[in-house]
């Protein structure tokens, strides 16, 4: 019989133990047997309330951890095209009065007003530039679509050197549910203990699984909000005095599209880092390592926005799409200075 | 069949309970242990079953089920209104005229109005006693342009944020009629029911393990007005402030101050924009419980569910007090409406904060 058997034997058996000895000698004697009866008559149903309350969060554990078991749908899910589509196309409708207004008062602009090379070259660096937005945002459901797609298929592939459908110990979706019931194991018992002994566990176990599960729908949220933005986010983008908005919008959309890529490495990571510790370091407190691996899933959109900048890159890409070879004379003349010496006369030729 | 059991396990409980009556009424004797036993578990369950758990359902049911029907459901109900809602300056018609505001604006003016009479005067002395450079008077007529131009915009003012407050209200009315309200009402409901539902489990069992749930009830239900009223305040706050801004604007020395005062009434009256965007967005998140098919959505069912059809085999009447349900049978909520709908809120509460992080230094 495993050791924490005989162990809980002995306990109830220890318990029982008065009952049986008041039972056989009646007498005064046996009076705070008696007492001890009405204890244990106490504890058996403060036993069932416990574990009523253990049973309740059984059913919340099986309830949040359900995530760990469809790590790939929740990693990879992302909202449908056509969705968005549509509500794109009432914001480039929006953006189009601004774009047409702004596109009209430069070119008045060009013939009517301007008189330094200067200023023209500046206001054709505009009217280039609003042209190429004018073409990317009527692109934008398209890029979006790009975007996403390849956000998800990048994902998709990382995870396919992955473990992640299966539910075994070794996937990843097992590493962090041995971590979490490894808490929630931990809670159990404290609660048979006390009442109250397990609270503070219950509601680590309850943070860490919620935050999970809402990570990801936040993220799917925020991609949606900035995919409809991302006309709006161009217009920005395009206008000088708007454009640094415009940048960290862009930066923001690339940004929540591409949070999926660094939950799939995270996975790839958990798998191949965890696999075979057990094996390489026995006895060593794998729910803790689970325990650890879970926070890094939590942590992975900070991670990627603070470390993975190189998504910037999309918006510099951007940039030099706006600053296509059309534009290129006006920059030219933007950057370009004319330094005039002083003139140095020649000396006179009075002593010839 | 889970259902079932839960049924069977209550009866079972609720039976003990009735056979260990007639030890705790009648005096138990001393020297039974048996009858001790009985006795304590008789006492113990008349406080666990017969007074803790009825209060605790009582609390659920009686007070907060209501609370959920009128608070918990008040923002899904009149979400468009909170968030078009603005305060009108000049139209003394409109449902939002506020004459606070418009008297502030206008001491506003008359407060700065002496300062702009006297660097006129002041720059048109120099202009024509003092200055003795070319550089001097360039200086001094540009400021007297730039006084003149900001004295034209400082005197429009109230026209000026009357013009931003209506086509704010016209982008987000546009923005906010995009989205379905059917989808905004299943995605919202899906995270405060939830809530509530996992609230009514954890809590019929224990008021202590369901505190995190019953305070999200309150966020859900709170927070977003909060920070819709938020707005209202910063925003009367910076239109009172508007034409000081403009002054400041206009002055080298002071044109950080101005420009911060500008940038913060412009950013806080489009929020509103942006609400109505996470409303849209809301909206278009209804698909995401779609994620999974069906049969794999994991759900949760309230505990006293089954209670409720066991009420009803009984004959037990379906309304309690004040005509809330005497035993509710709530139905089950599933992890992704529960997620999406508690991030909506979230998003709601979040997205002016993101954007006022994001919205700055954009004035020349």
């Amino acid at each position: 019989m495993d050791k924490h058997k005989i162990i809980t034997v002995l306990v109830i058996a220890a318990f029982f133990m008065p009952i049986i000895y008041a039972d056989d000698t009646a007498g005064e004697d046996s009076l705070e047997a008696k007492s001890f009866a009405k204890v244990l008559g106490e504890e058996a149903v403060k036993g069932i309330s416990k574990g009523w309350m253990i049973w309740m969060c059984q059913d919340l554990y099986t309830f949040l951890s359900s995530i760990t078991g469809h790590l790939r749908e929740y990693i990879i899910a992302n909202p449908p095209i056509d969705d968005l589509k549509g509500v794109q196309g009432f914001f480039i409708a929006l953006m189009q009065p601004f774009f047409v207004l702004g596109i009209v008062l430069t070119s008045a602009y060009l013939l009517l007003y301007s008189e330094s090379p200067r200023g023209r070259a500046k206001a054709k660096a505009v009217l280039v530039r609003l042209v190429y937005a004018l073409v990317l945002v009527s692109l934008s459901p398209l890029i979006i679509m790009l975007l996403i797609t390849f956000s998800s298929n990048l994902s998709g592939a990382i995870m396919d050197y992955t473990n992640v459908d299966s539910t075994s110990a070794d996937s990843a979706g097992g590493i962090i549910e041995e971590g979490s019931g490894h808490m929630h194991h931990m809670f159990d018992v404290l609660t048979i203990i006390h009442r109250t002994g397990g609270v503070e566990l219950l509601l680590l176990w309850e943070t860490f699984l919620l935050i999970m599960n809402f990570v990801i729908a936040m993220r799917y949220l925020l991609v949606i909000l900035w995919s409809i933005m991302f006309p709006v986010t161009l217009l920005l983008f395009s206008f000088t005095p708007t454009k640094s908005i415009g940048k960290k919008f862009l930066h923001q959309t690339f940004l929540w599209i591409f949070v999926q890529v660094g939950w799939a490495i995270a996975v790839l990571l958990i798998e191949s880092s965890v696999r075979g510790m057990d094996i390489a370091m026995p006895g060593y407190p794998m729910a803790k390592i689970g325990l650890a691996c879970l926070f890094l899933f939590l942590t992975t959109p900070r991670v990627v926005f603070g470390l993975m900048d190189w998504l910037s890159l999309g918006v510099e890409v951007v940039e030099i799409v706006n600053a296509a070879p059309l534009s290129m004379g006006a920059l030219t003349m933007d950057e370009m200075k004319v330094e005039r010496e002083v003139i140095v006369e020649e000396p006179a030729l009075d002593n010839l | 069949m889970k259902e079932n059991r839960i049924i069977i396990l209550i009866t079972a409980v609720a039976l003990v309970c009735l056979a260990c009556a007639p030890f705790a009424i009648a005096e138990a004797d001393p020297l039974d242990p048996i009858a001790q036993a009985a006795e304590g578990a008789a006492e113990a369950s008349a406080k666990y079953f017969i007074v803790a758990i009825p209060i605790r359902m009582w609390f659920q049911y009686e007070m907060m089920y209501p609370w959920m029907l009128s608070y918990g459901e008040s923002f899904i109900n009149n979400y468009k209104e909170a968030i078009l809602a603005n305060p009108s300056l000049l139209d003394s018609s409109a449902k939002g005229y506020n004459p606070g505001i418009t008297n502030a604006v206008s001491y506003s003016i008359s407060l700065m109005l002496p300062f702009y009479i006297l660097a006129i005067v002041l720059t048109g002395a120099y202009i024509m006693f003092i200055s003795g450079s070319i550089e001097g008077r360039v200086k001094a007529k540009n400021l007297l342009k730039r006084l003149v131009v900001s004295m034209i915009f400082f005197s429009m003012s109230p026209l000026i944020l009357e013009t931003m407050l209506v086509t704010s209200q016209s982008i987000s009315s546009a923005i906010i009629n995009q989205a379905d309200p059917a989808n905004v009402r299943m995605v919202l409901e899906g995270g405060i029911w939830g809530s509530y539902v996992i609230f009514c489990k954890l809590g019929v069992t224990d008021l202590e393990i369901s505190i995190a749930y019953w305070t999200s009830l309150y966020v859900m239900a709170w927070l977003p007005y909060m920070v819709i009223g938020m707005r209202h305040i910063m925003m009367c706050l910076f239109c009172m402030v508007f034409p000081i801004g403009i002054a400041l604007y206009s002055f080298v020395y002071m044109r950080d101050i101005g420009r911060k005062i500008l940038e913060q009434t412009i950013v806080w009256i489009y929020l509103q924009a942006f609400l109505s965007m996470a409303i849209l967005v809301i909206s278009l998140g209804a698909s995401y419980y779609y994620l999974l098919p069906a049969d794999q959505n994991p759900k949760l069912t309230n505990a006293i569910m089954p209670l409720g059809s066991l009420g009803e085999s009984l004959g037990m009447p379906s309304t309690g007090y004040q005509g809330s349900p005497a035993y509710v049978s709530l139905g089950p909520t599933s992890i992704l409406s529960y997620a999406v709908g508690s991030m909506g809120y979230a998003l709601l509460i979040a997205v002016p904060f993101m954007m006022l992080r994001l919205l700055n230094k954009f004035l020349p």
